[in-house]
């Protein structure tokens, strides 16, 4: 009938087209407010490494060896990137080329993320359709498509592995349950490809590789294993394995990488518990092994006679103990061998959310490497974080194959977010795929108790009609029930019921009770009209704030590229900090071609991209003692800091300074992490002598000396003083630590400025080749100078 | 400079006199104006014709230094342009290291009779900086050399030359003696009579308060679409030329000292056309947030701020683009013929090109291309360019001139043919596109790929036409259930006795109704039988319900007229019911579900 065709195929794909559209637009906001530009720093070095990529071709980017950074080391770039982002922008550049279109690489790189966040919601309506029905699968699309969360990494310009990968994880989920509902083995292929995807996409890849080992795992446990569930985990795991194998970049780390086998022996007591703790892919391989187990035993179940299946149980017991017991002595041995057990420091942070800022500072100096604050949930998921639990329950109601799989994202999701910032990406779709089905299961229970009341006031409407219920009829809109007799409640009107309650007493208790509580037991009991009216209209204004909110968020928190700045002016309009891209381009245009630069490991991608020079270090932080010595350098006095940097053939040094503007993510700011880097590595470096006065950070009268003669301190406020006392007419007053600074006379001895950008953000300072001889006084020599030129 | 200097001595010592001593130059006065970032000499000469024929072709000379750095040479006669070329080989007798032209008249020079000529050139890049690195604050000296007399095969009978310079500063010049310096020029009054080829060099060392803004390479791409827009996109290198900076840039002393931002600058304006609209700069790293455009009824004025004050040496490049509409850039000729005319060069102010290479983009099919250029020394080639939906390139004009000052920035004419059909080619193409694809996708659809059409394949096309013609049971069940919820609602209306005694006449309507459905929906059975005889079970048991159901409302019907016959309220007697109404309903409803289930598979 015509309400069968509400959610008809054209519907559906109308809506889905326009969930789409709106996912691809909400993320315009930065090219319609700044410009169509590549933003912050990891996105830089995917896009230099895409220019290379379509300019010599695929072959030559995997055998790329980068000698402009990490100087003098270089960087393989073919064997350390997951390339999925950069292929998918290179094919997309080819395909565009190959019609002629002649759409520049960075136009592209700009718009990857909000195609692939297209696509996503596209995924997001299979996966959810999928495991509940496609009125969730719609909500679950239309939430994720504007989740701020998302929206954070996949903006215009932000083009970063994650623009992709989210893409690929909600794709390889979606396939995965396609291919356990259908048990086709078309759809394992395509689940395949998909994970293949995810693995060249980002290194979230071992989340995949848990989590599906879990859901099997849960439902080895809860007795849903089918056929079905092995057709579609076998091959993931042992096909997929050997393909991410393949990818330079995990290589043998697939299963070789001793955290594994750390990850399997702690697995044998409590497998499934261990299975969510356990980082890589020796999960899977055991849950592999237990599939193959549980199956087993079912077939010789049915095979052998109870008593005979008992004996042999016993006997393959006993043997595997035995077996298992000499396997786990082994593998003590091998992971015995290595100081930190075989885990990486990411992995124990994900374990041990307090071990990074104990032990790696590189890690815990990254702000996205933060466990996340309770706002930033609010911030970032909204409404959809109160629903999701809500989803859960729904879920658990109706528990099957997809929503167990749901259920079981969900709450693992949750618990990485906790850890990382990071990983709320990861959260973003489980939890809008959940609050999907939540509000799809609310907005169904409201219409349809919503439309039962219509029903039945149309039917009183009609026995008004007849002239003779008059009395009935005034209260026919409010109270629903108008044609049964008083004292009939509700619940009477169940349909399944359908005999009248009048019997017994027990019967009329559970009626009162009915009358009270009925709605929350039962799906098909509907709610009073008024109440299911104020629920469906909370429930629209809920949403309708999600998508103010999630608009608003988009455009002001999550569009700023940051290598622009803006800042309002009285009138309305803007005023553009291009400060950084001043700086980048002097040092294209005006050093040798391969001077070596210096700089916070922050700025070395945007370096390498913008300015096109070499750099000591980058954002891809694998030499921790590079990164150290180059704190180093910044934490020590002028004239060691100048051998270390002359050490490393570095010619040109440039600090971020934000004090002229108050721009506060500055290097000043960042100087205690430098310290702590350096001092990691070189233990005469040590974080108390830079803490002034009352055990605090700073840079006023009470810093500590130290402070006031390391180069960092030189290099931010050179000159600094006079300027500040023009601009703010108060010597040296420094806008971000809004205080003087505490010395104003800063000359150089071994570095000499070459460039300042126009609001002093970028400073660039040559490495002189022999210190400056009367550095004291360079204003009087310049004077003379200039007289003698008069002469 | 110095060994060219000794070379011209030596070689006017070996001049024999006058081979071309055809023209005697009674009066010569030079005046060499630096004042701007490059030299203009304008040589104002009285020359009269000794020979003894009337004389057309006159020959005017400069050092090699000087010639090889010449933008514009004219020579006019009352302020009227002649033909000038260069000269392959110097006259004879002429010193090394001397480049000469020659001019043609328009009309010929009688015998014995005097013409005023002026000598005009314009010559880029001949400051030399001396000293050639400067600090910040400092003052920028350039040197200055040229010949000090009028450099001419012509015996020249009176002569001046005066050097004006942009400022008062000036460290020294030489020769001294002859020549005055007051204020900001320096003049040599009464040079007196020289023979041809006199040589002395000319030398001043002055201070030069503006900066050198030198357009390294400039790539003008000039795109026309025929759909009603002309895309202009200019890609520039600028560098100061001047003195090279040297030591540090100190930002303080840039933006708060008086003297911190000589010979640097921060910016070039350009004269756009008026119709000039959607423009944009940036470089290689996207948007440079900073210009500024005003628009007025004669032209679009931006003001480009590069990314960071050049200072001397320090260069920079970005890239310009607008967009201007067809309307007074293409022009309808005869035959067919169209007529693009554009400025060729910069629209810079005060900056000269070192390389300029336009590109006249053309629109695919444009045929019958030939240009109409303002100077002689361009050079054209030709390339193809693939853009949007382009399928055998559009054909490019490449125009390139080296040494372009703004004073050249002329317009040249394309001329070419392009016919309606050709402009409508993309649009076919795209639209034949688009064709052929939905036309490959309805074929596909009605195409059969089964490889083996066995009995289970059999099954699946029955069973498929089968619930074809269920679908189309439905439409009955869908009526039959109307009638039903008719019957119901009948039942609820019956209120009194009259309505009572009518109820029966009703229903037998209602089911006079259902009776040519019935049939219909039986030759529909029959059919859907010989496909699939297990369908039609389904579907024919699915009929039967409705019997069922008619037949309990049909008795809810005969209770509520009993009752009302009986004098019951009618409220009471619905209340009575009600319990039955409702299973009813209940039951029409899933009897609905049931069928639409079923037309489902």
């Amino acid at each position: 009938m015509a309400a069968l065709n509400a959610w008809g195929w054209s519907t559906r794909s109308l809506l889905l087209l326009l969930i789409a559209t709106m996912s691809f637009s909400i993320r315009l906001f930065s090219v319609v407010k700044y410009e169509s530009v590549i933003h912050e720093f990891d996105p830089y070095f995917n896009y230099r490494v895409t220019q290379f990529l379509t300019k010599n071709g695929f072959y030559n980017m995997w055998d790329w060896f980068d000698d402009r950074t990490w100087y003098p080391l270089g960087r393989v770039i073919g064997g350390t990137v997951y390339p999925g982002l950069i292929y998918t922008a290179g094919l997309m550049y080819q395909l565009l080329h190959f019609f002629n279109i002649p759409v520049h690489v960075q136009e592209v790189c700009v718009f990857t993320a909000p195609l692939f966040s297209a696509f996503c919601s596209l995924a997001a309506y299979g996966l959810v359709s999928e495991c509940w029905d496609t009125g969730a699968g719609l909500a679950a699309a239309a939430l994720i498509g504007m989740v701020p969360s998302y929206i954070s990494r996949s903006v215009a310009g932000s083009y970063d592995n994650e623009g992709v990968a989210i893409f690929a994880l909600v794709f390889t989920f979606y396939t995965f349950i396609k291919t356990v509902n259908s048990g086709s083995l078309r759809w394992g292929t395509i689940n395949l490809l998909a994970y293949f995807y995810m693995v060249l996409s980002w290194g979230g890849y071992s989340f995949v590789i848990n989590l599906i080992p879990i859901y099997c795992l849960a439902c080895v446990v809860t007795g849903r294993l089918t056929a079905r569930h092995y057709l579609a985990f076998a091959p993931l795991v042992f096909v997929g394995t050997l393909l991410a194998a393949s990818i330079p970049v995990v290589g043998f780390n697939a299963v070789m990488m001793s955290e594994h086998f750390a990850s399997f022996l702690a697995s044998i007591p409590v497998v499934g518990f261990n299975a969510v703790m356990m980082s890589e892919h020796f999960a899977s391989f055991l849950v592999a092994a237990v599939m193959h187990a549980a199956l087993a035993v079912r077939w010789v179940k049915a095979l052998l006679p109870p008593r005979q299946f008992e004996y042999a149980t016993r006997l393959v017991l006993l043997g595997g103990a035995c077996g298992l017991a000499g396997l786990v002595l082994m593998m003590l041995g091998y992971v015995l061998r290595s100081p930190t057990f075989g885990w990486t420091g990411r992995s124990l942070t994900l374990l041990d959310p307090t071990y990074a800022s104990r032990f790696v500072p590189i890690i815990a100096s990254v702000s996205e490497h933060q466990p996340p604050s309770w706002p930033s949930y609010i911030t970032d998921l909204h409404f959809a974080a109160l629903l999701a639990p809500a989803g859960i329950m729904a879920a658990f109601r109706k528990l099957d194959n997809g929503s167990l799989f749901l259920v079981l994202y969900g709450i693992t999701a949750v618990y990485f977010s906790g850890v990382m910032v990071r990983l709320m990406l990861v959260l973003a779709p489980a939890v809008c795929c959940l609050s999907g089905v939540a509000i799809s299961d609310i907005l169904t229970t409201l219409t349809s108790s919503l439309k039962a009341g219509y029903v039945s006031f149309q039917k009183s409407q009609r026995t008004s009609a007849t002239g003779e219920a008059s009395e009935d009829g005034g209260a026919s809109t409010s109270d629903e029930p108008a044609t049964p007799t008083p004292s009939k409640t509700p619940s009477g009107r169940k349909s399944k019921s359908g005999k009248p309650a009048s019997s017994s007493d027990d019967k009329s208790s559970r009626t009162i009770y009915n009358s009270l509580f009925g709605w929350l037991s039962s799906e098909s009991n509907p709610l009073p009209a008024p109440v299911a009216a104020l629920g469906l209209l909370l429930m629209l204004g809920l949403m309708a704030l999600y998508t103010i909110h999630c608009v608003g968020v988009s455009a002001d928190m999550y569009s700023a590229p940051s290598i622009v700045l803006q800042s309002h002016r009285q009138d309305g309009s803007f005023y553009v900090f291009d400060d950084f891209r001043e700086a980048y381009a002097w040092l294209r245009h005006n050093t040798h071609p391969e001077t070596k630069v210096a700089s916070w490991w922050d700025y070395g991608y945007q370096t390498t991209a913008m300015a096109n020079r070499t750099v000591i270090v980058d954002n891809n932080t694998w030499n921790t003692s590079h990164i150290a010595t180059v704190g180093r350098a910044m934490s020590s006095p002028e004239a060691k800091a100048w051998r270390i940097y002359r050490s490393l053939d570095v010619e040109y040094v440039f600090v971020v300074f934000g004090g002229m503007i108050g721009y506060s993510s500055d290097d000043i700011n960042k100087f205690l992490w430098m310290v702590r880097i350096g001092g990691g590595v070189y233990p005469e470096i040590k974080e108390q002598d830079y803490i002034g006065e009352g055990g605090q950070y700073r840079i006023d009268s009470g810093a500590s000396p130290t402070m006031l003669k390391s180069l960092m301190y030189k290099l931010s406020y050179h000159d600094f003083a006079p300027a500040a006392q023009r601009q703010f007419g108060m010597n040296g007053y420094d806008r971000v630590r809004n205080t003087q600074i505490g010395k104003t006379e800063v000359p150089l001895k071994y570095f000499e400025e070459v460039f300042t950008s126009e609001h002093w953000m970028m400073r660039i300072y040559r490495v002189r080749d022999q210190p400056n001889r009367d550095a004291a006084k360079p204003a009087s020599r310049g004077g003379a100078k200039r007289k003698a030129a008069r002469a | 400079m110095s060994r060219l200097c000794t070379v011209l001595v030596l070689a006017a010592c070996l001049v024999a006199s006058a081979a071309a001593a055809d023209f005697v130059v009674e009066n010569a006065s030079r005046r060499i104006n630096l004042k701007n970032t490059w030299a203009k000499a304008i040589d104002t000469l009285k020359a009269k014709n000794t020979g003894d024929s009337d004389l057309s072709n006159f020959v005017v000379c400069y050092p090699e230094s000087i010639a090889s750095r010449i933008a514009v040479l004219k020579v006019l006669i009352k302020k009227e342009k002649q033909e000038v070329a260069p000269l392959q080989q110097a006259p004879q007798g002429a010193p090394a290291g001397v480049s000469c032209y020659q001019a043609t008249f328009k009309s010929a020079v009688k015998k014995g009779a005097t013409v005023d000529l002026d000598v005009v050139a314009t010559v880029t890049g001949v400051f030399k900086p001396n000293p050639a690195k400067i600090a910040q604050g400092e003052k920028q000296y350039v040197e200055y050399y040229d010949n000090l007399y009028l450099l001419s095969p012509y015996e020249v009978t009176e002569q001046s030359s005066t050097v004006l310079l942009p400022t008062s500063d000036v460290r020294s010049f030489s020769p001294q003696d002859g020549g005055s310096k007051s204020g900001s020029k320096v003049s040599y009054a009464a040079l007196g009579k020289q023979g041809p080829w006199a040589v002395q060099q000319l030398k001043v060392h002055f201070h030069h308060d503006k900066p050198f803004k030198r357009v390294n390479s400039l790539v003008r791409e000039i795109e026309v679409s025929h759909w009603g827009n002309i895309y202009v996109e200019e890609t520039y290198e600028i560098q100061n030329a001047g003195s090279q900076h040297t030591g540090k840039f100190s930002r303080l002393t840039y933006a708060h000292s008086p003297d911190g931002k000589t010979n640097s600058f921060p910016d070039v304006k350009a004269h756009l056309p008026a119709a000039a609209h959607s423009l944009y700069y940036k470089d290689i790293i996207g948007n440079i947030s900073s210009s500024d455009t005003t628009h007025t009824s004669r032209e679009t004025l931006i003001e480009v701020r590069l990314r960071y004050p050049l200072m001397g040496g320090w260069k920079t490049d970005f890239t310009l683009g607008y967009s201007v509409p067809l309307e007074g850039f293409l022009y309808r000729r005869p035959k067919g013929k169209l007529r693009l005319l554009m400025d060729l060069s910069t629209s810079f102010d005060d900056v000269w090109v070192e390389q300029l290479t336009t590109r006249v983009v053309l629109p695919e099919g444009a045929k019958h291309i030939k240009a109409t250029l303002p100077f002689a020394d361009i050079q054209q080639s030709w390339d193809k360019k693939f853009t949007y939906l382009d399928t055998a390139g559009r054909p490019v004009l490449v125009l390139s001139k080296s040494n372009v000052v703004p004073e050249q920035n002329k317009p040249f004419a394309v001329d070419y043919s392009f016919t309606f059909t050709g402009m409508m080619r993309e649009p076919l193409l795209l639209i034949s596109v688009f064709a052929a694809f939905f036309a490959a996708v309805a074929l596909y659809n009605r195409l059969d790929f089964t490889i083996t059409r066995d009995e289970k394949w059999q099954e699946g096309q029955a069973h498929d036409k089968a619930l074809g013609l269920i679908q189309s049971l439905t439409e009955y069940w869908d009526r039959e259930a109307d009638v039903l919820d008719r019957l119901v609602r009948l039942a609820h209306s019956i209120s009194n006795r009259p309505s009572a005694d009518a109820a029966p006449a009703s229903r037998q309507a209602l089911e006079a109704e259902l009776r040519p459905l019935d049939e219909q929906s039986k030759a529909l059975l029959s059919q859907v039988e010989a496909l699939s005889p297990k369908l039609a079970a389904a579907a024919r048991n699915h009929g039967d319900k409705s019997k069922m159901l008619l037949g309990r409302a049909a008795k809810l019907l005969s209770d509520k007229s009993d009752l009302i016959k009986k004098d019951v309220a009618a409220h009471e007697a619905s209340a009575k019911l009600a319990g039955a109404t409702r299973q009813l309903e209940e039951a029409i409803r899933e009897w609905v579900d049931e069928g639409a289930k079923l037309a489902q598979g």
